[in-house]
């Protein structure tokens, strides 16, 4: 069963009333435990697809379907609660809130999901022994390297067992050491617990992993290919 | 955490957190200091002449006021005397007999006001012991003797145990004449009333004036001066209206109340000024911070963060930073207008001069009313979280995709 349906999606963006094309009429699948890459230069529009995907912006044509559910007909408001629920991002910059602790940003997903207590415990305390960072449970962002940060992000979008995870570059801000390891760790859980991973980048070290890459030329998809 | 993660973003950045406290206490600071000194001025306006000498609320013969001649003074009545005493927040009546005269020493003359007290009970109005800078105050009601406001007597060259001669009319044409001693010399507050102004024991003034057992007033002390009303309201249904009149320090002096009602209109007006320029300088930094965390909020957003949440988070943040801003300025505040209380403002030059022209002493009062404090606290308090509603409305309309691109 396909997780992630995109269906002849556009998205027109306006400069000064002049229609500026990111993505045109792009269809993609997604099956569950893919590991994806979404490539191409700055501007092809992979982020927007990205975006798309993960309900942050609307198409002006077409439509994303996940898990059965046609997220593009959603409000706002219920977007944001889906999101909650059925996705996980890991952003370029890593975006952990700076005044809490690594247990505390991982934590803080679950806490929007109203998930009890002793859940929650439990959870962030398994999850951050799988990045690694078990022994950096009560260290803030600003006191970690940007490798650490990035393993919390990747803990902090599993913390709601979402459905898949959208990267945005993830890798793009990590040397080489931090990257691999990264990965590795993304590529372990992939393996392990069957999370499906979508990323945007153009990163090789990324894209020599990925199982699929898709690539994306002015807003089109111009190839897509599963690799071993 | 949600508690938790708005105090510490409150100090993720302290400088502006600092900025902004510092903007709430300087509203509460100035407000509760400008609205003390003008009420302090009020006060003591009132106080100079309705607190300290007239007392708050008079009671006369019916005519009197207009009229203000012993020929129209009272019989001295024990009914009377029980309804004021039993009128809610009097604390005392105070007799008194009142007229003028012409005072002598030597070649000097003046006219004086001779005031005619009872006086132990005066000591709940004009209290005249504290004043007194040379002599003693009176021993009993009926002695032959006169104490001067200071101003008099430096006029007529007098000292304690020196003569001075009263010569003027007494009841129904009678004429009032006689010598006393000078007991006391005191200093009152009141330039005016300090260079024309003789107390004599109430029996010795009856006699001198020919009105024996007859007063011109009883002037009222009250508890509480915000319970005037409810005393006024009290005499007034509960006095022989047809023969008494009843009368407070507003209708006594009406000039000093539309003084006291202009103050309080100009300083409303500053006061507003005030509140728009402190909301600014509040608003500067919330602007500022709304700004600097645009990206932050799309963040949150994007996770799955919904805007109420946010907008709570942001709220609790904003008004930990109004409260502790108030809470700061509430008590430095008091501590400031509780100095002022203790030592007041002395003026000089010019300043002093116009003061005392207006009868006032030339001092700048600060009043320390609880009243003003939590009503100050409030108003700013009520002002900031208000201006925290900017940042409210931008993260409901919060985009993320927009939010994290910093459009």
């Amino acid at each position: 069963m396909n997780v992630i349906d995109i269906n002849n999606v556009s998205k027109v963006y306006h400069d000064n009333a002049i229609p500026v094309p990111a993505v045109t009429d792009v269809t993609l699948h997604f099956t569950e435990g893919e590991f994806a890459a979404l490539v191409g230069p700055s501007g092809s529009g992979k982020t927007t697809l990205l975006n798309i995907i993960g309900g942050l912006d609307k198409p002006t044509k077409g439509e994303v379907i996940i898990e059965g559910q046609n997220v593009t007909s959603l409000s706002d408001s219920k977007m944001i609660d889906f999101r909650l629920q059925n996705i996980g991002f890991v952003f370029q910059a890593y975006n952990l809130i700076p005044v809490l602790t690594a247990r505390e940003n991982v934590e803080f997903i679950m806490l929007l999901q109203k998930r009890p207590k002793a859940e929650r415990e439990k959870r962030v305390a398994e999850l951050l022994k799988e990045v690694g960072l078990q022994d950096k449970m009560d260290t803030r962002p600003n006191e970690m390297s940007g490798g650490q940060q990035q393993r919390v992000a990747v803990a902090r979008a599993l913390a709601s067992k979402p459905k898949f995870i959208l990267a945005d570059e993830p890798t793009a801000n990590l040397d080489s050491k931090s990257a691999a390891n990264l990965l590795d760790i993304m590529s372990e859980m992939n393996k392990n617990e069957n999370i499906t991973f979508i990323f945007s980048t153009h990163d090789s070290r990324v894209i020599e992993r990925a199982h699929r890459v898709i690539t994306l030329t002015d807003g089109v998809v111009s190839s897509d290919v599963l690799q071993k | 955490m949600y508690l938790k993660l708005a105090w510490l973003n409150l100090w993720r950045n302290k400088r502006r957190t600092i900025i902004a406290i510092t903007s709430v206490f300087y509203a509460v600071v100035l407000s509760v200091f400008m609205t003390s000194l003008q009420m302090g001025t009020m006060n003591q306006m009132v106080a100079n002449v309705a607190g300290a000498y007239s007392g708050y609320i008079q009671v006369h013969q019916k005519g009197y006021w207009d009229d203000q001649s012993l020929d129209n003074s009272m019989v001295t009545n024990d009914a009377l005397a029980n309804t004021i005493k039993q009128a809610p927040d009097v604390d005392e009546s105070v007799p008194r007999l009142q007229s003028f005269a012409l005072a002598s020493s030597g070649n000097a003359t003046k006219g004086v006001m001779i005031t005619g007290i009872d006086p132990i009970k005066e000591r709940k109005l004009v209290n005249l012991e504290p004043k007194i800078i040379r002599g003693k105050y009176f021993g009993s009601d009926s002695e032959q003797s006169v104490i001067l406001a200071s101003g008099l007597a430096d006029y007529l060259k007098l000292k304690i145990n020196d003569t001075i001669v009263f010569l003027g009319q007494g009841y129904h044409g009678s004429s009032a004449a006689g010598k006393y001693s000078i007991k006391g010399i005191i200093k009152l507050v009141s330039p005016d009333l300090n260079k024309s102004m003789a107390f004599m024991p109430l029996k010795t003034a009856q006699a001198l004036f020919s009105t024996p057992a007859m007063l011109s007033s009883y002037a009222i002390v009250i508890k509480d001066v915000d319970g005037i009303d409810r005393t006024l309201a009290y005499l007034k249904k509960n006095m022989d209206t047809s023969k008494y009149e009843v009368m407070d320090w507003k209708q006594m002096s009406p000039e000093l109340d539309q003084a006291v009602k202009g103050k309080m209109a100009s300083g409303s007006i500053i006061e507003g000024v005030l509140y728009m320029i402190v909301a600014f300088g509040i608003f500067g930094t919330i602007l500022m911070m709304t700004t600097e965390r645009t990206y932050e909020f799309g963040v949150l957003v994007a996770i799955g963060m919904n805007r109420r949440r946010l907008a709570l988070v942001t709220a609790l943040e904003s008004l930990f930073m109004s409260f502790l801003g108030v809470l700061i300025g509430y008590v430095a505040s008091m501590a400031l207008v509780l100095y002022f209380v203790h030592y007041p403002i002395h003026m000089t030059g010019a300043l002093a001069k116009s003061y005392e022209q207006f009868g006032l002493a030339p001092y700048i009062y600060t009043a320390f009313q609880f009243s003003i404090f939590y009503n100050q606290a409030i108003i700013v308090f009520v002002i900031s979280v208000l201006i925290c509603l900017y940042p409210l409305s931008k993260i409901l309309k919060l985009k993320p995709v927009e939010a994290m691109h910093g459009e």
